[in-house]
């Protein structure tokens, strides 16, 4: 029991996708010009990981390993535009701030990555636990880079505002958002040696 | 290998087909309703809206919607896309017959986050395109440029191009209305500020 739990936690500090992994850079930079955006890209991606994961780990055995790569990016597609779709149709408002950033999905190295490193060799739950826990850990990491851009650049958190007027411009922008993730990995990092 | 990648493809096809079919219809219904919904907050109250017409003006064709007010036309809501900073602006923009801006809505834009997308939730820039705004204010839009450029438009700080595409768009669909309304009584003189 405390191993499945350990596949959820992982995610957060010791396999935190962000920070340790460093996978998935250009949703994490482009996404979190607030922490509604992050929140919203995280859970995009965690759903899109958690189903991979699970078809992933039931088809790895019957698929030949020549074709495997062909055959998860056709899944992790699949499960993507589902997403898209669905997204378009209940949620547009959602669908129109991360536009773009919902197909690119398919391409992030944090699905793949686990299909390739866990899902093809664990089975079916273990599989599922593993794109819960990379998935929050990934929603985690999004939100609070989205919560520090948001206070330092709009002076407003969760669309909350509790300065008037603007912040400091620069961390809505691209270079704001390469600064908050430096800093917020050497924090993650020296609190990690200390452990 | 192939049976494999074949069948894969196809279930996944299948998924998509079944998915794409189920969602068809609330994404026409939600697309649809954001557009009516954008129409309506640009033109006077209580008009009814007639269906989707199209016209060509300055070779370019618009979108555009009639606000009846019993069997008279009263005003006009335009489709008017001009390039912003980061790429297409789209605009819905409700024009009074004799060419005053009514009000003004960003149906989408790709501005620069905190800079150029301020074009659709600044208070000052946004007052300034509705006319009960500009009542109350008193502030004047004659001359359809930001005022940098001689014009009457206060551009938003720091984004001039910005503010600039949105000015055109208007424009833009002023000069629709004007070339409309033109048709209708062939006396149009065709003086209006003219779009670069």
């Amino acid at each position: 029991m405390a191993n499945k739990l350990s596949l959820i936690t992982k995610g957060f500090i010791k396999d935190n996708p962000t920070f340790v992994l460093v996978l998935g850079m250009c949703p994490t930079l482009a996404t979190t010009t607030s922490a509604m955006n992050g929140l919203e890209m995280g859970l995009a991606t965690m759903f899109v990981l958690i189903l991979s994961n699970i078809v992933i780990s039931l088809i790895a055995p019957v698929v030949p390993d020549k074709v495997h790569i062909p055959v998860y990016i056709v899944v992790i597609a699949t499960f993507v535009t589902v997403l898209q779709l669905l997204m378009q149709a209940y949620v547009p408002t959602v669908y129109e701030t991360l536009g773009l950033f919902i197909p690119l999905i398919v391409v992030n190295c944090i699905v793949l990555g686990r299909a390739e490193a866990f899902a093809n060799k664990n089975s079916c739950l273990d599989s599922a636990l593993d794109g819960i826990g990379i998935g929050l850990g990934f929603t985690l990491s999004l939100t609070v880079i989205g919560i520090v851009r948001e206070v330092l650049g709009s002076g407003s958190v969760f669309g909350w505002k509790f300065i008037a007027g603007d912040g400091i411009l620069a961390f809505v922008m691209a270079p704001g958002a390469f600064m908050v993730l430096g800093y917020l990995m050497v924090l993650f990092n020296k609190y990690l040696k200390k452990q | 290998m192939v049976i494999c990648l074949t069948a894969v493809c196809l279930v996944c096809a299948s998924v998509l087909a079944a998915v794409y079919a189920v969602t068809y219809e609330p994404i026409k219904a939600s697309a649809q309703k954001a557009e009516k919904a954008a129409i309506s907050e640009v033109l006077p109250a209580g008009c009814t809206v007639s269906e989707a017409k199209s016209c060509e003006c300055d070779g370019l064709t618009y979108d555009y919607y009639e606000a009846l007010e019993g069997e008279a036309v009263k005003a006009y809501a335009v489709k008017s896309a001009t390039n912003g900073f980061g790429g297409k602006l789209q605009l819905m923009v409700g024009v009074l017959e004799d060419g005053t801006v009514w009000a003004t809505k960003v149906l989408s834009q790709n501005e620069t986050p905190g800079l150029g997308a301020k074009c659709a939730s600044d208070e000052a820039f946004c007052a300034q395109w509705s006319y009960e705004k500009r009542q109350e204010s008193g502030k004047k839009l004659e001359v359809l440029a930001v005022s940098k450029d001689g014009g009457d438009v206060d551009a938003i700080t720091a984004s001039t191009i910005t503010s600039r595409a949105y000015t055109l768009a208007v424009s833009n669909a002023v000069n629709v209305v004007k070339s409309l309304c033109g048709e209708k009584v062939d006396s149009w003189s065709g003086a209006s500020v003219k779009s670069e």
